[in-house]
């Protein structure tokens, strides 16, 4: 899902944003009200996760502003507190479900995909195929066509290239690599992550020639972009 | 004591945490003196998001102490709160505890 998170406090959203992104989920964040309107005036979402106190212009016209102009975006708040008043105002302004801080990963996580699924995004946002200029990336069968064709990927570098589709434009880490297609949270080898990487960038000719390249960013990871911005 | 959750994504943040709440910690104290309890309510309400989320639970708990007494703007109160949050930082920060 493409998920908007409007959190002030900049460490509480690099992790709870690491944790939507560990699920395969892709997070815009904002750090103030007015930003989180910049966002939702120039890009769609398919879920938003509003922090009561943010700066600037607060979660009630956040919420307000979302009602009136996209009305079916699913909205989540994270409350401060377990205050019956305070859930009830929430709930009563519009809100399709709230979440108790602080914030534990597992809960956290699932409440944001079930709203996802009772919204009927999770699924389609995940699985849907898309088109990227000559590629076609097919998640549901893990394939991607290159002019028409299906290249040849073993499964492990078909999830190193979803994974970097889906992410387009944003520095992967090698760590993220590691953790969301290998399963380990530490790093173990990072020539596995390399090796992997440059087969893939060969075998989905991904150097510029059909509009996207993959590019290593160095100590940090990779990143997959047009060749406009590379250049 | 059990190892707290998280690879090294969680133990930088927990770390840029402490630095920063040390800060805080001093704002809180001046903002406490001059009876500026919005500030130390923002400020605590932060910590205890950051903390809990970290899996730092005392330091959570003791910042969410603080703020509910912060926003009653009793100030003895606050002031004894933030010193059990300073205390708590030490124990977090202390050599192995995390």
């Amino acid at each position: 899902m493409r998920i908007l998170l409007v959190e002030d406090d900049p460490i509480q959203l690099e992790l709870a944003q690491s944790w939507l992104e560990g699920n395969g989920h892709l997070v815009v964040g904002a750090t103030s009200g007015s930003a989180a309107l910049k966002a939702l005036e120039r890009d769609s979402f398919d879920v938003a996760i509003f922090d009561w106190m943010v700066p600037d212009v607060s979660g009630q016209e956040l919420l307000r502003w979302v009602r009136t102009r996209q009305k079916r975006l699913p909205v989540m708040f994270a409350t401060s507190r377990d205050d019956e008043v305070e859930i009830a105002t929430v709930l009563n302004l519009g809100a399709d479900d709230y979440v108790v801080k602080p914030l534990r990963r597992l809960e956290f996580v699932a409440r944001v995909e079930a709203l996802g699924r009772r919204a009927g995004v999770l699924e389609t946002a995940m699985d849907e195929a898309f088109d990227l200029g000559p590629y076609r990336v097919d998640p549901r069968r893990r394939a991607i066509s290159l002019d028409g064709r299906v290249v040849k990927m073993t499964p492990r570098m078909a999830d190193v290239a979803l994974l970097l589709f889906r992410k387009r434009g944003e520095l992967v880490s090698r760590a993220q690599l590691y953790e969301q297609v290998w399963g380990h949270r530490e790093v173990l080898d990072s020539r596995t992550v390399d090796t992997h990487v440059s087969r893939l960038r060969q075998a989905l000719e991904l150097d510029g020639r059909h509009g996207w390249r993959l590019s290593a960013v160095y100590h940090h990871g990779y990143r997959l972009e047009t060749a406009a911005d590379a250049a | 004591m059990s190892p707290l959750p998280g690879g090294p994504l969680e133990r930088g943040l927990r770390e840029k945490l402490l630095v920063r709440t040390r800060d805080d910690v001093r704002t809180m104290r001046s903002a406490a003196k001059a009876r500026e309890f919005p500030v130390v309510v923002r400020l605590a309400h932060r910590l205890a998001g950051a903390a809990g989320a970290l899996g730092l639970d005392s330091l959570s708990e003791a910042a969410q102490a603080l703020q509910r007494d912060g926003e009653r703007g009793d100030a003895p109160r606050v002031r004894a709160r933030l010193e059990a949050v300073a205390m708590e930082l030490e124990r977090a920060a202390a050599p192995g505890a995390h």
